[in-house]
């Protein structure tokens, strides 16, 4: 729309989800690079430029970032609390994408300034809108600085 | 009078003695000239050599030898004269005359010479005064018939008394004055003392009153006898003491012409005498001041004789406390007041006499009136006019007995008390112990003093009583500042109670502890061991959260799968509307593979539920055999990853559930299989070793290890490290649940990533194992 390339970051330990988040969200077009880590390590290494995520060109930096919580080694709460306390990165929306509603969890996550926090729903249908909505809403309704 | 007395001095008796001599000439002078005139054949110088014998020979032989002397010559001067002259003539009376004179002059000369040679001797002033004469010839009446020597015998006798010795005329002026006396007034000589007066050697005061007594002599005729008087010694300078004798001397007439003194230097006797009196003088107060404290005391005294038994002295207070008089209780007898055997009270006074003890103890005395009392009595000997008595304290003890009993029967009620509160606190199951702050000069609270500790005290704390009284906590507990020393100290001071639950570290144990201060300064604590209820709560606490956990499982990780199941349905659906078939086959194996997923979860969580509520029935378990089993049933797995198993001897037999602990050993087992990693030569060792006192069971693994971070959490329910393995994050929760729930402890040891881990599980003894089953 802005003729940029759009780039999401998805943090997802299930394979099996992250397929069904990509699918969705490939089928809707609303962006260009979906870069799928499985877990807390990976998806910080990946906002630092560390490591194997150290190319630019391959791993851009994201415009949204997709969340989930219960992940391998670095919780995905952690992951949150990091990027927003980080004065370079705290601009990029996050999105907590969990099958959580445990109350606990979503105390946490506004705590550490998520930007939104939403439970994927078993519902193959309410899947599918909740991705699409998500999309369109923070990659083409939603102002951003850059 | 006495100045009259001072003023005539020597001087008189001097002008007398040169007209006594000048008149003798003269009269000798007279008759020369009066007999040359009528005997014209005769010169003056005839008549001078004629009489000049005479007078020598008188001088010299007295007043005998004088006459002697006289006569001769009135005789020779009658026969170469008289018979040539005629009878009656005058020249014949005036031989007869001449004669005579001779004889006269012979008789005073030798007269004369006597009396000089005498008083010479004495001492007594010949020319002396009407009163001196007068003493002088009474010396000379005395010592008439007296040859030289006897008097000088007299003298000598008189010198050489060592007392003084003096004799004055009724003017007191001296006229003998031995040389005792002499040497006293600072003299050596007689002469230099005669006709002098006291006057002239004493202090006025002194003299005065000498002259005054001697006065005294002279005018009544009564001597002074042994009287005291104070002299000044004139050589020494000292004042001294004499006693002196002043008697009247008498004329043949009987009337006094002077006194004898005799005075003896009294002064050592005196002044013992003053030393005695003021000894005697202090032994008197002394003795007053004692009888004072006697008769004033409150305690009865009173003297017993041990021969009559009898009390033969007492003071007020005894009189007081018995109700005699003080004439009633002279010679009461002793047994009237004792009650006592007679024997007995003899006895205990025998004792006192003969131990020369003194004897203390409780008596019953009777009163006058019959009435008895209690006393407490001290007994002892004294000597009294050289005789042993028995003296003896009473002091009345009704009263204090009285209140003794009193005080007992406090004493038996307060015990009573005192006794319930002993048994409470040897009894509770709270420990307790009674300190006492320490304060430092400042009165900054600085320790404190143990100073009770009950029996379950000892038992909580191991610190056994007899170790643990009186010490002071900071030795007791062996650090400079005592445990919660700031929290006693507070209750201490201001009194408040205060209850803190606290993990005391040296006892690894954890106490409720009550502190209260009964008064300012010290504090009790009572304390209760709450290291079980502690642990108990931890336990309640793991529980809730594994509970927390599970539900979080049951909302995350079993609806996990289902949305997979309806995600993937779903698009498979779509995909068959719209006739796109390509992802149908991998989308229907999701479908299956998070069906299949759920199933385990579903077979685990029951499981897992199960431990704790099913146990089978416990029995001895070869550790090694079991490990060999479990090991056989692996076989596939193990080979399949090329998996060396070794399992070294030594593993106990234990006490358990044979099924649970295969399920421990498979878990281990699989679990190190699972996290091999890349290993090129996997293997794992099943082994025991000793932990100090704990038989401690392992699995070693050489695969991906553990980071020590994660030691605790990988026995968490559904924590899984690590998503590219497969497994539901129960395997490691529920070998925990097992081994807990034998009494024993789980753990991993792990230097991280790379470095194989080794799982580590204890099991209790044999013994306590099969205990806690049983019960």
């Amino acid at each position: 729309m802005i003729g940029r390339p759009m780039t999401i970051l998805l943090v997802e330990d299930n394979p099996d989800h992250a397929e069904l988040v990509k699918r969705n969200l490939e089928d809707f077009q609303v962006a260009n690079h979906i870069n799928h880590v499985e877990d807390g390590e990976a998806a910080l290494d990946y906002v630092y430029r560390r490591g194997t995520y150290s190319d630019h060109k391959k791993y851009p930096r994201p415009d949204l970032i997709l969340l989930d919580l219960r992940l391998p080694r670095i919780d995905g709460l952690e992951v949150l609390k990091q990027i927003k306390r980080d004065l370079t990165l705290q601009a990029i929306p996050v999105v907590v994408l969990t099958t959580s509603d445990a109350e606990k969890d979503l105390a946490q996550a506004y705590e550490y300034h998520a930007n939104s926090y939403v439970t994927k729903p078993v519902n193959f249908d309410n899947f599918s809108r909740l991705l699409r909505d998500l999309g369109y809403y923070w990659l083409a309704w939603n102002k951003r600085p850059w | 009078m006495t100045e009259r007395i001072k003023k005539e001095s020597g001087l008189r008796s001097y002008i007398l003695q040169v007209a006594l001599v000048t008149l003798a000439i003269l009269l000798l002078v007279l008759y020369v000239c009066a007999f040359s005139r009528i005997h014209r054949q005769m010169d003056e110088t005839g008549g001078i050599i004629i009489f000049v014998p005479v007078v020598l020979s008188a001088w010299a032989l007295g007043a005998r030898g004088g006459m002697l002397a006289g006569l001769i010559v009135g005789f020779i001067n009658f026969f170469l004269h008289g018979f040539t002259l005629q009878h009656g003539s005058m020249e014949f009376v005036f031989i007869v005359f001449g004669g005579i004179i001779a004889i006269i002059i012979g008789w005073v000369t030798g007269r004369f010479s006597e009396l000089r040679s005498s008083s010479l001797l004495l001492g007594v002033d010949l020319f002396a005064d009407a009163s001196g004469r007068k003493v002088a010839g009474l010396v000379r009446k005395r010592t008439k018939g007296m040859d030289a020597r006897e008097i000088n015998l007299l003298r000598t006798l008189i010198d050489n008394l060592p007392d003084k010795v003096y004799v004055k005329d009724n003017k007191s002026r001296y006229v003998i004055n031995n040389i005792v006396h002499l040497h006293s007034i600072g003299l050596s000589k007689q002469e230099d003392a005669l006709g002098k007066t006291s006057f002239d050697f004493f202090p006025e005061q002194h003299a005065r009153q000498y002259i005054a007594d001697e006065q005294n002599v002279l005018e009544t005729g009564e001597a002074l006898v042994n009287h005291e008087e104070e002299v000044l010694d004139a050589k020494t300078g000292k004042l001294n003491w004499h006693l002196t004798t002043k008697v009247p001397i008498r004329d043949n007439h009987g009337k006094i012409i002077g006194i004898v003194g005799v005075s003896r230097d009294i002064t050592e006797r005196k002044l013992a005498e003053i030393t005695r009196k003021q000894a005697e003088e202090a032994m008197r107060q002394s003795e007053e001041r004692f009888r004072a404290v006697v008769e004033q005391s409150a305690d009865a005294i009173y003297i017993i004789d041990p021969e009559s038994m009898h009390i033969i002295n007492s003071n007020h207070a005894f009189q007081k406390m018995l109700g005699y008089s003080p004439e009633e209780s002279h010679l009461l007898p002793v047994e009237k007041i004792v009650v006592a055997p007679f024997e007995e009270i003899r006895k205990s006074i025998t004792t006192i006499m003969t131990t020369r003890q003194s004897l203390s103890d409780e008596r019953r005395y009777r009163r006058k009136d019959g009435s008895i009392l209690d006393v407490v009595i001290s007994a002892n000997t004294v000597t009294f006019g050289g005789k042993q008595l028995v003296c003896t304290f009473a002091r009345d003890i009704t009263e204090w007995k009285l209140l003794q009993q009193e005080r007992e029967k406090l004493l038996v009620n307060l015990s009573d008390s005192e006794n319930k509160f002993r048994t409470l606190f040897e009894n509770m199951t709270e420990g307790v112990a009674l300190n006492e702050m320490i304060y430092d000069e400042n009165g900054k609270a600085i320790d404190y003093r143990i100073l009770d500790i009950n029996p379950s005290y000892e038992k909580h704390t191991g610190l056994l009583h007899k170790k643990a009284k009186g010490l002071l906590a900071s030795v007791l507990y062996g650090t400079e500042t005592p445990p919660y020393f700031e929290e006693f100290e507070r209750v201490a001071r201001t009194g408040e109670p205060y209850t803190f639950e606290t993990y005391f570290l040296p006892l690894e144990r954890h106490f409720r502890i009550g502190v209260i201060s009964p008064k300012q300064g010290t504090f009790a604590t009572v304390f209760e061991d709450i290291t079980e209820r502690r642990q108990k709560q931890k336990e309640l606490q793991d529980k809730n959260a594994e509970l927390e956990r599970f539900t979080y499982t049951v909302s995350h990780d079993l609806k996990s799968p289902l949305i997979t199941i309806k995600g993937f349905a779903g698009a498979l659906l779509q995909d068959v509307i719209t006739g796109r078939y390509q992802r149908l086959e991998s989308d229907l194996r999701r479908i299956a593979d998070a069906a299949d997923k759920m199933g385990g979860l579903l077979g685990n969580l029951l499981e897992l539920s199960r431990i704790g509520r099913i146990m089978n029935p416990p029995s001895d378990v070869n550790l090694a055999e079991l490990a060999q089993e479990v090991v056989g049933l692996l076989a596939g797995t193990i080979t399949e990853h090329k998996v060396k198993v070794v399992i070294q001897p030594g593993l106990p037999t234990v006490y358990g559930d044979q099924r649970r602990l295969a399920q421990v050993l498979q878990n281990l087992i699989e679990n190190a299989v699972k996290f091999m990693g890349n290993q090129p030569n996997p293997r794992i060792e099943i082994g025991t070793r000793k932990d100090r006192e704990e038989q401690v069971i392992y699995v070693q693994d050489n695969g991906i290890g553990v980071d020590p971070h994660h030691h605790e959490t990988v026995f968490g329910l559904f924590n899984k490290l690590d998503t590219g393995t497969q497994g539901t994050g129960i395997g490691l929760a529920l070998v925990r649940r097992i081994v807990e729930i034998h009494g024993g402890r789980v753990w991993v040891e792990s230097q991280g990533k790379g470095f194989g881990a080794t799982f580590c599980f204890t099991l209790p003894s044999n013994h306590i194992t099969r205990k806690e089953h049983e019960q």
